[in-house]
């Protein structure tokens, strides 16, 4: 730099080359027109900057060299850091590091495996449905039970099913004159008007249990049932008494009494329930009006004490599945009951030794032997 | 009321209940027992015979009924007494 003339003024230099000594005049329009020695104020810069040879940076040509040097070795002094070349550490354990390079932004860690994280392996077989897993756990694979009484899916079970009594559900007509009425079953209808005519219908008349009773009054009614009831023989419906009907697969099953009384039940010795149903039975006439059949009864075939093998009960025994109703059952004396035709094959009747002996009549009063077979009519058993 | 009717001639009593359309009838109501061919029966009463004659009774049908009809009819001998029997066997006179 060249010295220039003593106490020269510039103005606003531009281009102009200045020399220590020069006098610079500022138009500043914040803080007016200021005017200062150039080769003082190159001095105090000077000195404000130091001198350059006193820079620790390899780069000492510029200041603005050693600055970006040592910005981009992360400043400080001492030797200048350079960047790790090496890939970077695998992921790990969190730890400070010892290197003294600095790594660039672009870095990439290596992809963590499965078992740095904790994971499982890529080709472990994820379970997508239940028969994938091992059942050690004994969990229930398929239904314990299939079919209840060869119902399947979503079982509705009747007392049929599990061999329970099927409720009865009892219906009361007292329509006079001529009735008609599909019977429905586990159905017990009462027709207690003055009938002229029943006619009953069934929908399955075959199967199913279907029962009624009805008055016959002083001129017997029409009865009208389906035709694929098998009936006891010698049904006559008489007037002035009171008939019970029950239906059991198509198998037709009579009970007639007085209709001023109600039937003699018969008392289960087995079950201990000795119970007997004698409502409505005026009291000292109890056998007087079961039927003109009793009137007539020939007691001559009673059957010997000696011979009565099995004291204890009355039993009726070696009968079919029709009948079986009869079975283990104690009839007292004045019972009736029905055999279904050709259904029976013998009947034993014993009693024990301190009571009448009790003997079985058909319904014209002929007494019915021992060890007989007997029909679909009415029987009447009566104690000697 | 009793009812019949006649099949090939032969009179046969109405039965006491009766088949009709997939039904038994008991105790059927005379418009029943005429709609499947019976008839009522009318009783009549034996006229008097004259001596050593006796009626048998038979039923004749009719447009609307069967009526009970008699023929007349030798009567048969008499069954001998027990007593006559005794005194013919000891050999003494009837």
């Amino acid at each position: 730099m060249a010295e220039n003339d003593a106490n020269r003024i510039i103005n606003q230099p531009s281009d102009l080359e200045l020399l220590p000594g020069d006098v610079v005049m500022v138009d500043s329009s914040t803080e007016g027109t200021r005017q200062f020695d150039l080769g003082t104020a190159l001095t105090d810069l000077k000195g404000d900057i130091g001198d350059l040879s006193d820079l620790e940076t390899e780069d000492k040509s510029s200041l603005v060299g050693a600055i970006n040097e040592a910005a981009q070795s992360g400043g400080g002094g001492g030797t200048s850091p350079s960047p790790y070349t090496s890939n970077p550490s695998s992921l790990g354990t969190a730890s400070a590091g010892l290197s003294s390079k600095y790594s660039r932004g672009d870095h990439v860690h290596p992809m963590p495996s499965a078992s740095d994280v904790g994971a499982l392996p890529s080709n472990t077989v994820i379970p997508s449905k239940t028969s994938d897993l091992t059942n050690d756990s004994g969990f229930i694979t398929s239904a314990p039970v299939t079919s209840v009484n060869g119902n399947t899916g979503a079982v509705t079970l009747n007392a049929d099913d599990v061999g329970a009594e099927t409720a009865i559900t009892e219906v009361t007509i007292a329509t006079d004159g001529a009735v008609t009425q599909a019977l429905a079953q586990n159905t017990w209808y009462h027709f207690t008007g003055d009938l002229t005519s029943l006619t009953v219908t069934a929908s399955a008349p075959t199967a199913g249990r279907y029962q009624f009773d009805f008055i016959s009054g002083s001129t017997a009614p029409t009865l009208t049932i389906p035709d694929s009831w098998t009936i006891p023989n010698q049904f006559i419906i008489e007037p002035n008494a009171r008939y019970k009907i029950v239906v059991e697969d198509g198998f037709m099953y009579l009970n007639k009494w007085s209709d001023n009384h109600s039937p003699f039940t018969y008392v289960d010795m087995n079950s201990g329930a000795y119970t007997l149903n004698t409502s409505g039975v005026t009291a000292g006439n109890v056998y007087s009006n079961i039927g003109t059949e009793i009137v007539s009864l020939n007691f001559s075939a009673v059957k010997p004490k000696s011979q009565i093998s099995n004291n204890g009960r009355l039993k009726v025994c070696d009968i079919s599945a029709d009948t079986k109703a009869l079975i283990g059952k104690t009839y007292i004396s004045g019972s009736m009951f029905v055999g279904a035709t050709g259904k029976v094959t013998e009947v034993i009747f014993n009693t024990w030794d301190a009571q009448p002996i009790i003997e079985i009549h058909n319904s014209t009063g002929g007494a019915i032997a021992a060890n007989t077979s007997i029909d679909g009519t009415i029987y009447i058993l009566r104690t000697i | 009321m009793l009812y019949g009717k006649f099949e090939s001639n032969t009179f046969v009593p109405a039965p006491y209940y009766l088949h009709i359309r997939n039904t038994y009838v008991f105790n059927p109501t005379d418009e029943q027992y005429m709609c499947e061919g019976y008839k009522p029966l009318v009783n009549t009463a034996m006229p008097e015979p004259p001596e050593g004659y006796t009626y048998e009774s038979h039923w004749e049908e009719q447009e609307d009924s069967i009526i009970q009809a008699w023929t007349l009819v030798e009567a048969p001998p008499e069954e001998p007494t027990s007593e006559e029997i005794l005194s013919i066997l000891l050999g003494g006179t009837s």
